[in-house]
């Protein structure tokens, strides 16, 4: 009888657990109103969207640890023009955040650049989007600091040692104005450990400081500078595969060479400088002949046939693409896009769409 | 004297008196779970702007449910929103956040009439006039001026 009554306890007890264990999905859509409480992508009604991700944060902001969930919001609309901070959460390796794009995701370029998708984007002097909590993913975003400051950063944080996750995948960010004292991303902050997959960044300013991160993993992304200013400033911390950097002109590094030397291979830049610290590398790989475009303000960093960033990546570092589409399994291109036909390309875009569609409905 | 009127006229439509009618979203109710001290310092206060927003752009009552209360002010003399978005800015000094907002309105210092309409409503309109006493600068404690916000 008593171990039957055990039994029974621990039953409950587990299911309990499993329900209290949830996903819990939230909305951002600029065509909404403030004052939801951003349970449904609507657009009218209580339930409505927030009107900006720092409606979202400021509402949502919980210990998900002790609730034993995991928080995804789902951005969409047009421009969100608030800057926003992620602070005041109790996350866990189990208890994370993610904040992502889905129907209204970036085609690969910039909203400013397709006229489409969600983003976010301000003149903050401290940053467009700051992280400070340890478990957080970034997916599908656009984000721009219409200055010189970062388009993200993680640079106002505190982060557990060794207990901490950020991740940035799938992203487009940008800034706007020249200076030798910012970048377009900022991770050099103590115990940051960070990867980075499918990013794009280009602006005026320096791209990325990781300095004084724990661990950065640096895979497919394609940094540029319309200026002439440093691209990746890293030590050791930085591992650095299948990643593009260059700029329009000008004698800036672009892989840094000053400090103590990161790893990683299969890389490319614009100048010789990826040849310092990594092997199997593409030096001199001008810009304009890789991409469709790498003009201001309409920038687009799919590819030429031409390119020499196809198939002189290393295997097994990512999957798909920045918009989805596969890797060449044993010889993908280097950077945020693997290369395919223009009109297969569109096709993928749709089909990623429909399929982003789906799933967004589910939750309403 | 006819062309002295012309040119006052003319000087009169190209400088008309610029002013807002805006809705700040202020935190009511924040959240209360434990934080380690350097991040209980920069959550959302009582009291804290969280989104300053053009008044048409708000158009529905908030959800009893939201953490916020959004209070309306007409006649605010920012020229421009993004002007009026200083209300939302952050205490950051040194890489460090001091604050999550540098301005604030205590709920507790509002005349009771709106503390019992926002209780009820979740919102409320007052003038610029009636609302300057009541946003207070965290960093000098005192109240905000027209200079700050144009």
């Amino acid at each position: 009888m008593t171990n039957k009554y055990l039994l029974f306890v621990f039953v409950v007890l587990f299911l309990s657990a499993q329900v209290n264990a949830a996903t819990v999905n939230r909305f951002v859509n600029t065509a909404s109103t403030a004052g939801g409480d951003g349970t449904t992508n609507n657009t009218t009604g209580s339930t409505r969207a927030y009107a900006s991700l720092s409606e979202w944060e400021s509402n949502e902001s919980t210990d998900l640890v002790a609730d034993g969930d995991v928080h995804i919001v789902t951005c969409g609309g047009g421009v969100d023009t608030t800057d926003t901070t992620i602070n005041g959460w109790t996350t866990g390796s189990s208890n994370g955040i993610t904040i992502q794009c889905t129907t209204d995701k970036h085609d690969g370029r910039s909203r400013d650049v397709s006229g489409s998708g969600y983003q976010i984007s301000s003149g903050s002097a401290t940053g467009t989007l700051k992280l400070s909590e340890d478990y957080v993913t970034i997916d599908g975003l656009d984000i721009k600091n219409t200055t010189t400051n970062p388009a993200i950063t993680w640079t106002y944080g505190t982060f557990t040692a060794a207990d901490n996750s950020q991740i940035l995948k799938n992203t487009v960010c940008q800034n706007v104005n020249t200076s030798s004292s910012s970048y377009i991303i900022n991770c050099s902050r103590l115990n940051v450990i960070i990867t980075f997959e499918n990013v794009i960044a280009y602006g005026g300013t320096r791209g990325m400081d990781s300095r004084s991160a724990s661990t950065v993993t640096i895979n497919h992304c394609t940094f540029w500078r319309h200026q002439d200013q440093l691209g990746l400033v890293a030590d050791t911390e930085a591992t650095v595969k299948n990643t593009y950097i260059g700029k329009a002109s000008g004698s800036s590094q672009d892989f840094w060479t000053g400090g103590a030397a990161p790893s990683g291979n299969n890389n490319a830049s614009s100048d010789t400088s990826v040849s310092t610290d990594y092997s199997s590398s593409q030096a001199s790989q001008v810009g304009s002949t890789q991409f469709v475009s790498v003009t201001a303000g309409s920038e687009d960093f799919t590819l030429k046939a031409s390119s020499g960033l196809e198939a002189n990546g290393a295997s097994g570092i990512s999957t798909n693409d920045i918009i989805g589409t596969t890797r060449d399994v044993s010889t993908p291109d280097i950077g945020a896009f693997e290369f395919i036909a223009t009109s297969t390309r569109r096709i993928m875009v749709v089909s990623q769409y429909i399929n982003n569609l789906i799933e967004t409905y589910k939750y309403n | 004297m006819k062309k002295i009127l012309a040119v006052l006229t003319l000087m009169l439509i190209a400088s008309p008196v610029m002013a807002l009618d805006i809705t700040l979203q202020i935190m009511a109710f924040p959240s209360t779970h434990t934080l380690p001290l350097e991040e209980e310092a920069v959550r959302y206060k009582r009291g804290d702007i969280v989104g300053v927003y053009l008044s048409s752009k708000v158009p529905e009552p908030p959800s009893l449910t939201s953490r916020s209360v959004f209070i309306r002010i007409t006649d605010v003399p920012s020229t421009a929103i993004e002007k009026a978005k200083k209300l939302i800015r952050e205490d950051i000094d040194a890489n460090v956040l001091i604050r999550r907002r540098q301005y604030n309105i205590d709920p507790q210092s509002l005349p009771s009439g709106i503390k019992q309409k926002l209780l009820t409503d979740r919102e409320v309109t007052v003038t610029w006039i009636q609302a300057k006493p009541y946003l207070i600068d965290m960093k000098t404690g005192l109240s905000i001026t027209d200079g700050d916000i144009t």
